[in-house]
């Protein structure tokens, strides 16, 4: 396989025209994050490279970065001026912003930033024809176009390569603390985070996670509106017969690191399930009966007033794969999916990554038809693919 | 210079006044035409936009277009709604003018109006009516037979006044001297229908304005206000019986020309508008319609009440009539009165700005959408679970009324000024 | 226009689904962009999803373009109709079919107004949060076509953050569901780019929105200023401190004179008024509105008035919300436009617009979305001058060109329709228009899908076999084929 590292939006439309020409797949691989197929590939396109220029107006909270820089990086230049691009997705040392784009990827703090979909005010991608273009602009307010920003975001790269994106940022906030609850039934996790999220509190994130089953509450604002919003939230639990701790500094930063580890820093097969708030405790359930009777769900997080669940699955492939297809039943039939993050090949083909097809695979096909005629970019990703 | 089609030649004066409207679309969901057909045809901005195109010479009067005018009720909402303060009263009555001047009804529906127009505003015509109205009031039990008749004749039965309160009707005397001090001496107009049909709401009215110290003047010798001919597009009618109401309470020269019925007292605030092309009469019209009051108004303008309150433990709904709230503006008034009433507890109602239906003579020409509206303004009153109903318009009073025994339901229905009265008398409703 | 299609087409809808007559379609030549306008063919008024199928499969077959309309109140001329083409309108799907208070979530039609819905959840203490001025009557289908987004979108966002998926119609009569209510539904993100389409890829039958509970605390504060510069350096201030309002908006001399003639919300007469809002959990919001105040006052706030409740709070932003319709009253006609300048740059941008009032001898208010940068000035004229109607729509697009030059956009919410096309090849290069339209070309290879729309130039999809038929974008005379 060879390898292209393109420095700049030209040199990736060129090396697309010409992998596309010589009848050739190409995958993206920024931070080598996320797994990607690999297909008969015949060269693999880094954008490591692309790094140049942060573009931050602070008085417009909003910044323009390269699709190669890492997530953290870029945060550490924003945050000289006191902002931040709100993302909290794994690995965020490594995760290149075009690889976070493509996958759309988040992390706990989804809850009040939502995902890079909805941060998104600006693209510039490099196509297939050898040409580069832009969508979106540099101001929040924009609807002049088609919003191909967010059409870029969660395509896993099988449209164009994101060469560079504009976000619109948030000020980083003065305070941070985090309340964590313990509580001794997996299902009351559901249910505390919902008696939570009916609170007039605003935290950034309330982030479910087990074993052993926590709910960990963040605020990050001024000290006085953290402390008291904590006060709010400890006396709901309590009356629920939960035990509080409240973590700031260190312990904190520890904490939440911790929490990504249990899915994200082992090996193992990863599954987002995707349901309605109202459903989390009940799947919860049914996985803390799967938990009993298997033990190969190893960790579970996830966005708990979103209904955004991640679990990391061991054991061997056939009793995952029975646990994935239970999971998809059960969250199908309510209108939410089951998809594998990270998954070995042969269970990927065992069972499918997706899940069920939807009425609208035949237009994302389309869509995949216009942008990529020749399938060259990431043959094999899509929800749409056969 | 586009020229206008002779129909609507009539509207090219007021042509400044189309041109306020800058369609950007506020009166639509306010437009009770609008809700239940919801096409542009039948909402104001949509009117107003062939009002305009008629003065452009684009288009001219043609059955359809007399169907969408037909179905605006009159009502003002949109008035109401309307940030650039279009006056959409003077447009839809030249329109309606316009119609009745150059369009051709059919016969059926020509007949049909003429019968209303000789028999709606001529009290001595409706008192004959009362002993009828027994046996209508009886018909109305007999669903099975109703379901026979014709839809225009069914409707009539279903909004018949009550024949009780018709043969309690008495003459409304000619002067009534303010109780304790005087404080203002007013004019009385005492109606067609609430003459006839509701005698009980004059008196009231005699009763509280006197108690609350208005020396009240009550001219025998008035007859229409000309509101419903105006609402129709008649305005040589209703020319004819402004100048014999104004000329009936002009040697009176009382302080204010109190009025008790909703769409009477807009149509004769606006006598301005209507002799604008009279120089003979348009001051005159303008000096009458600058006294008139709606009595809500000018009890609530009194100040603080004179006549002492006796308690009523009542769940009142205030119905606003669209021609008191909307074309007059008079919203808080009436709501204030019964609030002077220990006891009375307003239940507020949902959508009270979409007109009830009623409007004018529009529940008889027009029944099946005011039937929808009907039924819509009765389930968002009694969603409200009043004990009583109160408004300030016959109309209104009728068609909610209708509504309600449509739904199997009865409730009381009365004026402000009856709740008011009862309350100072200390008697029972 | 064919009788027998409009027979056909009478068929598909109860009897009054279908306008024809010319008196009657007149009413349908114009949104509210009235300088534009072309009569339709005729106009059709489906009540369910399955009659729109109908239509549009019929409206393909006969190779007839489409160009749906709400209620008819959009800014652009997204919704002005196409020669021999039709109009399928949705006022009549006009129902709230589902609520789901605990998940915050809605099902409604497209003909349902935006603030219907908020009138709706209001008894649970809940709201829809895209607040366009117009959300008395502008439709949820007209939001999304749209992605309207309204004062608060500062802090909220706009349509495509609120509609978590759709049902529509696409061009060739399918039905798609894209999105849901449960997040990150597997695929592309085509609801995405559907939103903010203004109704060039499909015709929305059914949106599922996101309701939000009514934060605690609201606390609005209007501030009058000498000058806008100061009233600028006042917003500068606020986004420097870390705080993001939930609004911030900015009225001009002329435009708070016709508030105040229109609603009378009681506003200083000066120069510049701000109206800035803050929610959330009140020890959030006490704290920070105490710094929001002290940062107006330093930068020379001459006026400030908290509203102490809820009626007040109304008052105030029933000033705001009036102020375009209310021009009528200060000038025979007005152009309002709508163009986004990046916040750092809006005092230079502004300077440019005031030298071009003089320039131009017509009057321009003033009304933005101070917080984004989202300008809306007024330029008012009187159409019955001749030439100046023309002379209006010039230093309208003068506005514009100001704001590509500062790195902003040519519109920040009313689309590009059929008003801005022009520009659009000043905001993007050839390369951006193509790639979008590659987007296009998927949803509606035969360009029936309200067709001469946002793009200079269609992009022709490509070759279609068989015997030559014209193109429905070359049948509008939009288009040729080379």
């Amino acid at each position: 396989m060879s390898v292209v590292e393109p420095r700049d939006a030209a040199g990736v439309a060129a090396a697309l025209q010409s992998a596309a020409a010589q009848n050739l797949a190409v995958i993206v691989r920024g931070g080598g994050t996320k797994s990607a197929e690999r297909s008969s590939a015949a060269v693999l396109l880094s954008t490591t490279r692309l790094t140049e220029g942060i573009d931050h107006v602070a008085g417009d909270l909003v910044a323009t970065v390269p699709a190669g820089a890492t997530l953290a990086a870029v945060n550490s230049v924003l945050c000289r001026a006191g902002q931040w691009l709100p993302l909290d997705p794994p690995r965020s040392n490594r995760a290149t912003i075009g690889g976070i784009i493509a996958t759309n990827d988040s992390g706990p703090r989804r809850h009040r930033f939502g995902t890079p979909r909805d941060l998104i005010i600006g693209i510039e991608i490099a196509l297939v024809n050898g040409r580069t273009a832009k969508a979106g602009g540099r101001v929040v307010k924009n609807v002049a176009g088609y919003d191909l920003s967010k059409l870029l975001c969660g395509s896993l790269g099988s449209l164009a390569v994101v060469t560079s994106a504009t976000f619109k940022l948030s000020p980083v906030a003065p305070y941070s603390q985090t309340l964590v609850a313990t509580v001794s039934d997996i299902r009351e996790l559901g249910l505390l985070a919902r008696a939570i999220a009916e609170l007039p509190v605003a935290p950034t994130a309330i982030e479910l996670q087990s074993p052993p089953h926590h709910l960990l509450i963040r605020f990050e604002t001024t000290e006085q509106a953290a402390a008291r919003q904590s006060e709010r939230v400890r006396a709901v639990c309590i009356e629920r017969g939960a035990t509080c701790t409240i973590l700031s500094g260190q312990p904190e930063a520890d904490a939440w690191h911790a929490h990504e580890s249990g899915v994200f820093g082992s090996e193992g097969t990863i599954v987002k399930l995707a349901a309605l708030p109202t459903d989390v405790a009940g799947i919860l359930d049914r996985i803390g009966t799967i938990v009993t009777e298997r033990r190969e769900v190893h960790a579970i997080i996830g966005r708990a007033a979103l209904g955004i669940v991640l679990l990391r699955l061991g054991g061997t492939l056939d009793a995952q794969a029975a646990i994935v297809s239970d999971l998809r039943r059960e969250v199908s039939e309510r209108g939410g999916s089951a998809v594998l993050s990270s998954a070995p090949p042969q269970l990927l083909q065992d069972i499918g990554r997706w899940g069920p097809a939807t009425d609208a695979v035949p237009l994302m096909r389309a869509v995949k038809q216009q942008f990529d005629p020749l399938n060259t970019l990431n043959p094999g990703v899509g929800a749409w693919e056969p | 210079m586009s020229t206008p089609s002779p129909s609507f030649a009539s509207l090219a004066p007021l042509e400044p006044l189309i041109d306020k409207c800058v369609h950007c679309g506020f009166c639509l969901p306010t437009c009770p035409s609008y809700v239940v057909l919801g096409q542009e045809m039948d909402s104001p901005r949509g009117r107003i936009y062939a009002m305009k195109a008629g003065v452009d010479g684009r288009t001219t009067i043609n059955a359809g277009m007399v169907g969408h005018f037909d179905t605006c009720l009159g009502c003002m909402a949109c008035e109401t709604a309307c940030p650039s303060g279009v006056r959409y009263a003077p447009l839809i009555e030249e329109t309606r003018a316009a119609i009745e001047h150059h369009h051709r009804r059919p016969i059926a529906d020509r007949i049909f109006r003429r019968l209303l127009f000789w028999l709606l505003p001529y009290p001595r015509r409706l008192r004959p009516l009362a002993k009828p109205l027994a046996f209508v009031n009886v018909l109305r039990r007999y669903p099975g037979l109703l379901a026979l008749m014709p839809l225009k004749l069914r409707n009539l039965v279903a909004l018949a006044p009550d024949a009780t309160r018709a043969r309690t009707a008495r003459i409304t005397p000619e002067s009534t001297p303010a109780t304790g001090a005087q404080r203002l001496r007013v004019g009385f107009v005492t109606g067609c229908v609430q003459r006839v049909f509701f005698g009980d709401v004059n008196d009231a009215t005699v009763r509280v304005l006197s108690a609350e110290g208005c020396d009240v003047l009550a001219p025998t010798q008035q007859g229409c206000c000309g509101a419903l001919a105006l609402h129709a597009g008649r305005d040589g009618e209703a020319r004819a019986f402004a100048r014999e109401l104004i000329r009936a309470f002009e040697p009176t020269g009382v302080d204010a020309i109190i009025v008790n019925a909703a769409g009477c007292g807009s149509s004769m605030k606006s006598y301005g508008d209507l002799f604008r092309n009279d120089p003979d009469w348009a001051n005159r019209a303008r000096t009458f319609a600058a006294k008139v009051r709606d009595v809500t108004e000018v009890l609530s303008a009194l100040g603080t009440p004179q006549a002492p309150r006796n308690r009523m433990d009542l769940r009142v709904a205030y119905h606003d009539a669209c021609h008191l709230g909307h074309a007059q503006g008079v919203r808080q008034q009436p709501r204030d009165l019964l609030k002077t009433i220990p006891g009375v507890t307003l239940v507020p109602v949902a959508e009270s700005d979409i007109c009830c239906g009623s409007a004018g003579i529009f529940n008889l020409v027009q029944p099946e959408m005011a039937a929808t509206l009907g039924q819509r303004k009765a389930s968002m009153i009694a969603e409200a679970q009043p004990d009583i109903i109160a408004t300030t318009n016959p109309g209104c009073m009728l068609q909610i009324g209708a509504a309600f025994r449509a739904a199997g339901q009865d409730r009381p229905i009365v004026h402000v000024v009856e709740i008011l009265d009862a309350s100072i008398r200390g008697v029972e409703l | 226009m064919n009788h027998a299609f409009l027979l056909e087409l009478a068929r598909v809808v109860a009897p009054g689904g279908l306008i024809t007559e010319a008196s009657d379609l007149l009413t349908y030549e114009s949104d509210a962009l009235v300088h534009l306008r072309a009569t339709p063919d005729a106009v059709v008024l489906p009540r369910t999803a399955a009659q729109v199928q109908q239509i549009v499969k019929l409206c393909r077959r006969e190779g007839v373009p489409f160009v749906a309309r709400g209620h008819g109140t959009g800014l652009s001329g997204g919704a002005l109709p196409v020669k021999n083409g039709i109009v399928i309108g949705l006022s009549r799907m006009n129902r709230i079919l589902d609520v789901d208070i605990p998940n915050l979530r809605a099902v409604v039609e497209p003909g349902v107004t935006n603030l219907e819905i908020t009138k709706h959840v209001a008894p649970f203490g809940c709201y829809y949060a895209p607040d366009p001025s117009s959300q008395v009557v502008c439709s949820i289908g007209g939001n999304i076509a749209e992605n309207s987004g309204g004062a608060h979108c500062l802090k909220y966002g706009f349509t495509v953050h609120h509609v978590l998926g759709v049902e529509a119609v696409l061009p060739d009569g399918e039905l798609v569901h894209l999105g849901g209510p449960v997040l990150d539904t597997p695929g592309l993100d085509l609801l995405g780019v559907l939103v903010g389409s203004e109704g060039t890829l499909a015709i929305v039958t059914k949106a599922t929105v996101r309701l939000l509970r009514r934060p605690e605390k609201v606390s609005t504060l209007l501030a009058g200023f000498r000058s806008i510069d100061a009233a600028g350096e006042a917003v500068s201030a606020i986004i420097a401190n870390g705080i993001v309002p939930a609004a911030v908006e900015m009225m001009d001399r002329l435009t708070i004179e016709a508030a105040e003639a229109a609603v009378h919300p009681n506003f200083p007469k000066t120069d510049a008024v701000l109206i800035v809002e803050l929610d959330g959990p009140e020890s959030e919001v006490d704290e920070l509105f105490g710094v929001v105040e002290s940062l107006c006052q330093g930068c020379g706030a001459s006026t400030m008035e908290v509203a102490r409740d809820q009626t007040q709070r109304e008052r105030i932003w029933k000033g705001r919300k009036a102020a375009f319709a209310a021009m009528g009253r200060v000038s025979p006609n007005y152009y309002v436009q709508d163009g986004v300048v990046p916040r750092t740059k809006l005092p230079e941008v502004l300077r440019r617009i005031r030298e071009l009032e003089a320039r131009s001898g017509l009057r321009i208010g003033n009304v933005f979305h101070a917080g984004d940068g989202n300008l809306h000035p007024l330029i008012c004229y009187d159409e019955a001058v001749p030439g100046q109607a023309e002379h209006a729509e010039q230093v309208a697009g003068e506005i514009l060109t100001y704001c590509i030059e500062a790195g902003g956009a040519i519109t920040g919410e009313h689309g590009v329709g059929m008003d801005k096309r022009t520009y659009m090849a000043q905001m993007f290069g050839a390369d951006d228009l193509d790639a979008m339209q590659r987007v296009r070309c998927a949803f509606d290879p035969s360009g029936s899908c309200n067709p001469g729309k946002v793009f200079p130039t269609p992009r022709l999809c490509g070759e279609v076999p068989g015997p030559y038929r014209p193109h429905p974008v070359e049948q509008a005379g939009l288009a040729e084929r080379f």
